[in-house]
């Protein structure tokens, strides 16, 4: 867990101005172009479901129906929309949630699922295109921000590690991961008490270094680079490393690099979220926010301990226990963003890697299915309180307002006002857009 | 994408759109590639690729390599071959292609007779000379790959470094990585032999506060470190191994003064070897050691 304390952060502060930073008035102008820049600045939070998370039972029910399940529906905020009833937080904010129904894609497994979804492409081909996270993050961000504009929480990438990667843009857009140190399980004296631990790796100094080992480390450092840069007459890859260095450092010592610091929270906030992995990392997501980065995901549902998406068996225990966790750190979030008007600013969407089968197994599980499944947006320019189409009244197969993976991620990109035209340039001169598809106007404020 | 799934198909055809028409397969030049012999498309294609006769696959090598040493392309970039516009070397560019035909495609010969030119051994020089750089006079400023920094932290610092798993076939096998592999997954960048510094500030976390340089300067574990306490060091001559450990030249004069106060302020053992250790950290994490130049 990286904790920061207030001591350590002003003995670091006065560290950085013993090497001039402060002192050449770099920190009060930072300050003041986040404090221009912040109206206009957007974000996104994606609540990735790995696993699969199934739409039958969870924002497109078929009550009455050989393969609705058990589950009921509940009536939300906005007229005629409803959601399982295991999403009582979220109904509350049915007015800004819009769910899209008529989702129809190609890939039903867990690895290319993961890929299609999370870069909008099939992976195929010689090009490591990048996940929306680190190309909505170069767009969102500014060429001058101290932080990273993609911070990743609690991934589980082993099933398609290029799918959180940068791809052909670069490390420089890569995510800034932070991991979930113990899989949040409550027991004996613990349970309720505690709460999931979310630690970034690297933020600080190894703890082995006291304050004045740092001091002389950091002023080696500068002298060193001070020797090199102007020798060199600053030739531009040496200069790159300089000023991504000095980013990092300061960004060590920033209010952004406290924002992973959840025990500043207040324990009822805390809880109100949820005290497991998911939870505590819409928590980070919306400090995170308020500092400024642009692009942020939770996942939720794991393979291999922690209760997965992934419902092959026993699909309702499982389901109702993610919904649950996934009300509340997603209604709470949606609640702090709005009391800090960022939810004008923010847009929230919640997809997995695919849907699931309408049809129960033998197991009373439900199996993987890519045919017609759904996703939700909230928040910053969307159109909430409505469902964008439609399933068949057995949920096999979309009936109308049928999208794909490029019309999901063009019009998340067009809610955060960047064009999904814009284009990145491959390695080799291949212009590819942030978005092959339409946006759904429909959906769109 | 990994290879791991491709298989060689022995047959199949690829058919006009909405017809059944075949068309045939042909290799670049427009010979068709049928055989009787019934070696599969894909010896065919190696042969045809590799055949004295195909002008652009021993130029394309060539030329590729070349980047790979010098920062850059004769052409450039490398993969931009075309007629229309020759390179300004493009007599050297013919004679090295001719030379790698020569030697039965020697991918070996070829990094030696680059590497011990006149033109690999010239230094870099400062960005405002006017000077070409499709001519060469100069060594382009190259950033380390991930692989490359890895690898130099360890040699640097005289500490093995972990193997990559190389062709392990289970899939499960494959997907625990090594630190090594970790950390070059977290910096690699989509090129190669760039002249662009492309890690962000994750990547420098990694490098400022995370266990590769932590370890390499661990006062504890380091061989390095352990090999300055020799009593017949001078404060002066420890700091000047750190520097041709990791920069392979001596401090300036200037930089060598400082480092040597600052070493010198510590006159008990540990402390020598750790205020030696702060200066291994800085070395490391330097500018001048994330580049070759």
């Amino acid at each position: 867990m990286s904790t920061i304390d207030r001591r350590s952060f002003l003995a670091r502060s006065c560290l950085l101005s013993a090497l001039g930073w402060s002192a050449s008035g770099w920190f009060p102008a930072f300050a003041n172009t986040v404090a221009s820049q912040s109206a206009r600045r957007r974000h996104c939070i994606l609540l990735w479901m790995s696993g699969g998370p199934s739409q039958m039972d969870t924002f497109d029910m078929k009550p009455g129906h050989a393969n609705g399940g058990s589950f009921k529906e509940i009536q939300t905020q906005a007229p005629g929309l409803r959601f399982s009833e295991h999403f009582p937080g979220l109904a509350k904010h049915g007015k800004e949630i819009a769910v899209v129904r008529g989702l129809s894609t190609k890939e039903g497994d867990h690895g290319r699922g993961t890929y299609l979804m999370r870069t909008g492409q099939r992976p195929q081909g010689p090009i490591q295109y990048p996940a929306i996270g680190a190309s909505l993050g170069k767009e969102l961000g500014l060429p001058t921000d101290t932080f990273p504009n993609y911070v990743s929480i609690a991934p589980y990438q082993t099933i398609s590690p290029a799918a959180f990667g940068p791809g052909f843009l670069g490390p420089r857009y890569g995510p800034l991961t932070v991991a979930s140190s113990n899989r949040y399980r409550p027991r004996g004296q613990d349970a309720g008490t505690s709460y999931a631990e979310l630690r970034v790796d690297d933020l600080q100094a190894p703890s082995h270094l006291n304050a004045q080992a740092v001091h002389d480390r950091l002023e080696l450092w500068n002298a060193l680079q001070q020797d090199f840069l102007t020798q060199k007459g600053k030739p531009r890859a040496p200069v790159a490393q300089d000023t991504v260095y000095r980013r990092a450092l300061e960004m060590m010592n920033s209010a952004a690099a406290r924002a992973f610091d959840l025990t500043e929270e207040p324990d009822e906030i805390r809880s109100a979220y949820g005290r497991g992995t998911f939870g505590q990392g819409c928590l980070m997501a919306r400090r995170l926010v308020e500092q400024g980065v642009g692009f942020v995901e939770v996942s939720l549902g794991s393979f291999g301990g922690g209760a997965s998406w992934d419902t092959h068996a026993a699909n309702f225990p499982t389901v109702k226990q993610l919904s649950e966790e996934l009300d509340k750190g997603w209604s709470t979030l949606l609640t702090e963003l709005a009391e800090r008007h960022l939810l004008e600013t923010t847009t929230v969407v919640w997809m997995g890697e695919f849907g699931r089968t309408p049809k129960i197994n033998g197991n009373a599980g439900r199996d993987h299915f890519p045919a017609a499944w759904s996703c939700v947006f909230a928040g910053g320019g969307i159109r909430g309180g409505q469902a964008y189409g439609k399933t068949t009244a057995d949920g096999m197969s979309v009936a109308s307002g049928k999208v794909d993976v490029g019309d999901v991620l063009a019009t998340l990109s067009q809610s955060l006002g960047v064009p999904p035209t814009t284009e990145n340039v491959t390695s080799i001169g291949r212009p590819v857009k942030l978005a092959e598809g339409k946006p759904i106007q429909e959906i769109l404020a | 994408m990994q290879a791991s799934g491709v298989r060689d198909r022995d047959k199949g055809e690829v058919m006009l759109p909405n017809s059944r028409e075949v068309v045939p397969a042909r290799f670049l030049l427009g010979k068709a590639a049928d055989d009787k012999s019934g070696r599969t498309r894909r010896m065919l294609l190696a042969e045809w690729l590799t055949s004295g006769s195909n002008p652009y696959f021993a130029r394309a090598a060539v030329n590729r390599v070349w980047a790979q040493l010098f920062g850059r392309g004769i052409v450039d970039p490398p993969d931009d071959l075309r007629d229309d516009q020759p390179p300004r070397l493009a007599e050297l560019l013919d004679e090295l292609s001719a030379y790698f035909v020569r030697t039965n495609y020697d991918v070996r010969r070829l990094f030696l007779v680059l590497a011990t030119t006149d033109a690999y051994q010239l230094a870099s020089e400062e960005a405002s000379s006017q000077r070409p750089p499709d001519l060469f006079a100069a060594m382009q400023l190259k950033v380390l790959t991930a692989e490359q920094l890895y690898t130099c932290v360890s040699v640097a610092t005289c500490r093995p470094y972990d193997k990559i798993l190389a062709s392990v076939p289970s899939s499960g096998a494959r997907r625990a990585m090594t630190n090594r592999a970790t950390f070059v997954n977290s910096f690699r960048a989509p090129t190669t032999g760039s002249t662009e510094y492309l890690a962000g500030i994750p990547q420098a976390l990694k490098l400022l506060n995370g266990r590769l340089v932590d370890d390499a300067t661990d006062l504890q574990r380091s061989d390095i470190l352990a090999a300055l306490d020799a009593p017949f060091l001078t404060d002066r001559e420890r700091v000047e191994t750190l520097f041709l450990a990791t920069l392979s030249r001596p401090p300036s004069v200037e930089i060598g003064k400082k480092f040597e106060t600052y070493v010198a302020a510590h006159s008990e053992a540990d402390a020598k070897r750790r205020a030696l250790g702060n200066v291994l950290w800085a070395l490391l994490n330097s500018a001048e050691f994330a580049v070759n130049h």
